[in-house]
């Protein structure tokens, strides 16, 4: 329940009510229906939104090693504009395991240019 | 290492060209029982397959030693994500995984190399005997045959089993329910038919397929073992989703077991599906959809359970010779609790199939086996597919036994009995032992006309009670050995002429002199 009241505030807040006014008028709502101790449970569910909202925003580019960065950043150019992902790659991650290449994310959307991907690829397709 | 597989793999490095592809993700966000909660996939389809990348973060090494690829089904579409079902191992599951879109539906193998093998709810083989070459792929869900491409129920399916052959009769691409309590013989009744589809010729032998849902491992491979003894398994798919099973491949699994008959009735076949049990089914189906957060129904069944049993039963059909001619029959099971059939689930079942055989414990115990109660079972089309011969010698049989068993009650409060009722206790005696059966001996059309014929006509009411059963095998052995002729004519033609009654006629007279003493009774 507390998950419908955090998403109707969200779109509230989303259509341009000011904030103090939504959050004023939840709370009288919830008076109403005598629901006032669902408040505390509420704000979680809102923060866990705005938490999936920045991470879906989130572009974020992960390479095997740092020096790997500048090289992947110039190759995921024409990726990202294939994919019409237009803002820019707001996290860089180090992740050993990739052996090699980057791997970029965001939007809903993944593209796994990794080292690692392509061995398991080839390995998956040789012992099949 | 042998130079096949250095030129193996030598290939399959130059034929792969990495792609820069975006795939449609989400993340995990809560995991429970088998079915995972999943924030983004924006443009997931409902029942769309679903990957989960287990391999992120994980070494080369580690990744290579993951024991396949995990994916899962989409059931529940919702405004801030999905829910899907683990079609695996949900320990491999974790919060924050990523999980992929596929942009399939799911789909499994079928294809002439299936019969013989014993495969799990997603088509792999679990028989260890390698992987399937060049199968095709058909969907699991798909909406089943409309009214112009059906033609109705013609052709008779033998299930070699004298009382149901004969009064209950199956047509194919009709759907029959077998319904009774626990310890009945519902699954011998259900194998009993698929070993008798050895004595059709090859050219019209349907394809049998029996899905164990929730059943115990020991069970199945029992049931294997017997139908590899038998000759049937190669002829029969066995579709096994164990009781240790995930609830979700429970409940997928006559799916896909229908899907895979689907490519041999496509293709003009005919095909026989046993689903074992669709109680179990619906058990599964209720525990996912209780994780699944969907409001509880009637005894906690989902709102949808009857539509979940009807479009798996409406795709067994029948079809028009535009559409190839081939059929689906469908051999449902249910377990009742108590000998209750007004359940949800049987009284759905019921209302769905045509026809129902009701097993009861009652007669089992008594030793009547196959304990069908004849009264309550009835078949609703089949009777158009029953054979003219099978038809002349089993017209009055019903009532004969409803009338036996309505006599047999009274005849415990009665001191004397006119004659014309004692005669018709010990016909019907008489007739309850021919129609009793052994598991795993299924017998012939033609054999069953000829001894129905025979019970039909007093030959056994001079042979003790207890003594009709040796009498009815010997006379079986006897028609093999002596008249084989009159049995291949009854089958060829389906019919029972004058000359070929005239023909069992001599049979019997012959076999009675020739086996005196156990015709006793008077």
């Amino acid at each position: 329940m507390e998950n419908s009241y955090a998403q109707a505030l969200w779109r509230m807040l989303e259509g341009g009510t000011p904030p103090l006014k939504a959050v004023s008028a939840l709370r009288e709502a919830l008076v109403r229906c005598g629901r006032e101790a669902l408040l505390p449970r509420i704000a979680r569910a809102f923060e866990r939104i705005q938490e999936r909202e920045a991470r879906a925003n989130d572009v974020i580019l992960s390479v095997a090693s740092e020096k790997d960065e500048r090289k992947a950043r110039a190759s995921v150019k024409d990726v990202l504009k294939q994919l019409r992902i237009e803002s820019r790659i707001t996290k860089t991650r180090v992740d050993e395991t990739m052996i090699g290449g980057w791997r970029l994310e965001g939007q809903g959307l993944l593209v796994d240019n990794s080292y690692k991907k392509h061995l398991l690829h080839l390995y998956s397709s040789i012992t099949k | 290492m042998d130079s096949s597989a250095v030129e193996k793999i030598i290939k399959e490095i130059e034929r792969y060209t990495p792609k820069h592809e975006g795939q449609h993700v989400g993340r995990v966000t809560a995991v429970g029982d088998g079915v995972v909660a999943i924030d983004g996939l924006d443009r997931a389809l409902m029942s769309e397959i679903i990957q989960f990348e287990g391999t992120k973060g994980k070494k080369l090494a580690d990744s290579m030693d993951e024991e396949g690829e995990l994916y899962g089904l989409i059931l529940n579409l919702e405004e801030d994500g999905v829910r899907a079902a683990v079609l695996g191992d949900t320990a491999r599951v974790s919060e924050g995984m990523t999980v992929k879109s596929t942009g399939n539906i799911l789909r499994v193998p079928s294809g002439e190399e299936l019969p013989g093998r014993v495969v799990d709810a997603l088509g792999e083989p679990v028989d260890g005997k390698g992987p399937f070459n060049n199968p095709t792929m058909m969907p699991v869900e798909r909406e089943a045959y409309g009214v112009i491409d059906r033609k109705s129920v013609s052709v008779p399916l033998q299930t070699g089993i004298k009382s149901i052959d004969a009064m209950i009769p199956i047509g194919r691409g009709q759907r029959e329910l077998i319904i009774g309590d626990r310890g009945t013989g519902k699954t011998t009744v259900a194998i009993d038919t698929i070993i008798n589809q050895r004595n059709e010729p090859q050219e019209t032998r349907p394809i049998c397929i029996y899905v164990a849902i929730g059943q115990k491992e020991s069970k199945t491979a029992r049931i294997v073992e017997l139908l590899r003894q038998e000759n049937a398994l190669e002829y029969t798919i066995v579709v096994d989703a164990p009781a240790s099973a995930p609830a979700a491949l429970q409940f997928l699994a006559p799916f896909s077991g229908v899907a895979i008959g689907e490519y041999f009735m496509d293709s003009g076949r005919d095909v026989l599906i046993v689903y074992d049990d669709l109680s179990k089914q619906a058990v599964a189906y209720r525990e996912i959809s209780l994780l699944l957060r969907r409001p509880p129904g009637r005894e906690a069944y989902p709102g949808d359970i009857f539509y979940l049993h009807s479009r798996l039963l409406e795709r067994a059909a029948r079809l028009s010779e535009e559409k190839g001619g081939g059929s689906i029959t469908a051999l449902p099971i249910i377990e009742t609790q108590e000998g209750d059939v007004s359940g949800y689930i049987p009284t759905n079942v019921i209302s769905i199939t045509d026809g129902q055989i009701f097993l009861i414990a009652d007669l089992f115990n008594k030793g009547i086996r196959p304990a069908i109660d004849v009264g309550i079972s009835v078949s609703r089309v089949g009777s158009s597919a029953q054979t003219k011969a099978m038809k002349s010698v089993a017209g009055g049989l019903k009532l004969e036994l409803a009338q036996f068993r309505e006599l047999e009650a009274f005849m415990q409060f009665a001191s004397d009995l006119d004659k014309a009722t004692a005669d018709r206790i010990e016909s019907g005696r008489r007739m309850v032992e021919v129609l009793k059966q052994k598991n795993g001996a299924p017998l012939p059309v033609e054999k069953q006309v000829a001894i129905l014929y025979a019970a039909s006509h007093a030959f056994f009411l001079d042979v003790p009670v207890g003594k009709v059963t040796e009498a009815e095998k010997q006379f079986s052995g006897y028609l093999d050995g002596q008249h084989s002729k009159v049995l291949a004519k009854v089958k060829k033609s389906g019919q029972l002429d004058e000359a070929t009654k005239k023909d069992l006629n001599k049979a019997m007279e012959e076999f009675r002199l020739a086996h005196n003493e156990l015709f006793t009774s008077k």
